[in-house]
């Protein structure tokens, strides 16, 4: 993640190697070391927010212009389906559904948005490296918004109010009209047909094309920007007091749950991707079967719609590549708001926040061959798991 | 627990470094055939999330070979993970200097970060291990 935050981390994790935990304690005052641990995770330790590889994200008018965008159902196959579909504002952005139903029933659980255009890595299993990039990919996606690619530019550019818009902010032509010579169905990611007819087209129509998508996306991903991280009682801490059960579940996230090890800053996620033991087996091992397509998008930071230079982009220059090691990997999710955004997981699997707490406790235990995830040995009794998701719910 | 932390805590001393992400911190360690003396160099104490500005300086009674592949890699053997990037070592117009590009640690705790050093007939190893 964009870093700042990064040094009161440092202090704080060298704060927690000489910390003697404190199991009987007053919950309503916290020791210096336990204050320095929980003020890494404030908002006020957020860097400025800024993805190079979109010039407009701070752009007012691209923000204004994302914003319809996200809420124009026209940018479906059945004009039915937008991004507010699923991410509807009055569920922090999601839809409390177990997977995202739009066109046809998904296989991932719908992200809020809140913040998350501070994230490094888009979607549960991180194939998109930009948020303008990650706005792309459902509109294309049969069980999405279900559209082609020149369907989509076809649909923007014919709608006067948007081609007013697109011409200012990214000085798209419209004298000639050429979306309107474009094919109607044509997709690199379409059917057999709709490939064809993108091949057909020729270099300079698809780059066109290409460059008005990453337009599309870029303005989507400036509304999105807009949205911030919601705040939380950790932001004034101390002067917030927490409840004695969430205080307690407080200490035992930084301590004995170990929570904090992948929970960390002020999103309460250290950007990674991890295996929790909840990939499926030649099913969907998550992070290990994106990394091609990171690479090879041509929607990534390195890529020739991308606004950032070559120096911009390391996480996209030093991804990991190792398949073995990532297999059954998912991104670990911020945790603000996180007791709105049910149910949990990449694919919806847990309903609650009970279930999810039990599931790190019952996970952690396994041994040997049974073994299959990176998780520490997580002790909780039943009056720990309690306090832990009073803290938990005030995130 | 306990004995996690005391670990952290000493690991923290034997590296000789403070915490202090803004002062200059080192560790040494000869490859495992003995044939280099090898620093770890970073601009600060290193820290979860963010990419390192750090260095390996190698060192040897022979010359370091003009010709030599360094090889970078790490993780946390107590949780069974690697780093979350993968640094490459880049050769610098110092001799026996190479920059560490995209090195990121993921988490406070245990570290090891392995170099292997191949001059094309008799590749060495040094691993450093230490805690963030």
């Amino acid at each position: 993640m964009k870093t700042g935050w990064l040094a009161a981390v440092m202090l704080a994790s060298t704060l927690l190697a000489g910390w003697a935990w404190q199991t009987e304690k007053d919950s309503s005052t916290w020791n210096e070391q336990e204050l320095a641990i929980l003020q890494t995770l404030r908002l006020q330790n957020l860097p400025a927010l800024q993805d190079a590889s979109n010039a407009v994200q701070h752009h007012p008018a691209a923000a204004d212009l994302g914003r319809q965008l996200f809420f124009d159902q026209r940018l479906s196959r059945n004009g039915k389906v937008a991004c507010a579909t699923c991410h509807q504002p009055d569920k922090a952005f999601s839809d409390g559904k177990t997977v995202a139903e739009a066109l046809a029933r998904g296989t991932r659980n719908t992200p809020a948005l809140p913040g998350v255009a501070y994230n490094d890595w888009f979607f549960w299993d991180g194939r998109k490296d930009s948020l303008w990039s990650q706005a792309l990919a459902p509109l294309e996606n049969p069980a999405e918004h279900g559209l082609t690619r020149t369907r989509i530019i076809r649909l923007l550019l014919q709608d006067p109010h948007y081609r007013q818009q697109f011409t200012q902010l990214f000085a798209t032509p419209t004298d000639s009209e050429w979306w309107q010579h474009l094919p109607e169905d044509a997709s690199p990611n379409g059917t057999l047909t709709q490939l064809q007819a993108w091949k057909q087209m020729d270099s300079q129509q698809r780059q066109q094309v290409d460059r008005t998508f990453a337009h599309l996306g870029k303005a989507i991903a400036a509304y999105v920007s807009s949205l911030p991280p919601p705040a939380n009682a950790l932001d004034n801490l101390p002067q917030t007091a927490l409840s004695p059960e969430a205080a307690a579940g407080a200490r035992l996230f930084i301590g004995k749950a170990q929570c904090i090890l992948c929970h960390s800053g002020p999103l309460l996620s250290n950007q990674t991707f991890q295996n929790i033991g909840t990939g499926s087996l030649g099913q969907d091992s998550g992070r290990a079967a994106v990394l091609d397509a990171i690479l090879t998008d041509r929607f990534n930071c390195l890529g020739e719609y991308s606004d950032a230079s070559a120096d911009d982009c390391g996480e996209l220059k030093f991804l990991s590549r190792s398949r073995h090691a990532l297999a059954g990997a998912f991104k670990v999710p911020g945790l603000r708001n996180v007791a709105q955004t049910a149910p949990y997981f990449h694919d919806g699997r847990m309903a609650t926040l009970e279930e999810v707490v039990d599931y790190y406790v019952e996970a952690s235990r396994q041994t040997g061959q049974r073994r299959d995830n990176e998780l520490p040995a997580i002790e909780l009794d039943v009056t720990e798991k309690h306090q832990l998701l009073s803290f938990l719910r005030i995130l | 627990m306990p004995k996690t932390l005391l670990t952290l805590t000493l690991g923290l001393l034997l590296a000789g470094c403070g915490a202090d992400p803004n002062h200059a911190w080192h560790l040494q360690q000869p490859s495992d055939k003995g044939t280099y003396q090898a620093t770890l160099s970073c601009a600060s104490a290193p820290i979860p999330g963010a990419f390192q500005e750090c260095k390996l300086i190698l060192q040897s009674s022979q010359a370091v070979p003009a010709n030599l592949l360094v090889a970078v890699d790490g993780g946390m053997p107590a949780h069974g993970h690697g780093l979350p990037t993968a640094p490459q070592a880049i050769p610098t117009d110092t001799h026996g200097t190479y920059r560490i590009d995209g090195l990121k640690f993921s988490m406070p705790g245990e570290w090891v970060l392995g170099f292997l050093l191949d001059n094309g007939t008799q590749p060495e190893k040094v691993v450093f291990r230490f805690s963030l």
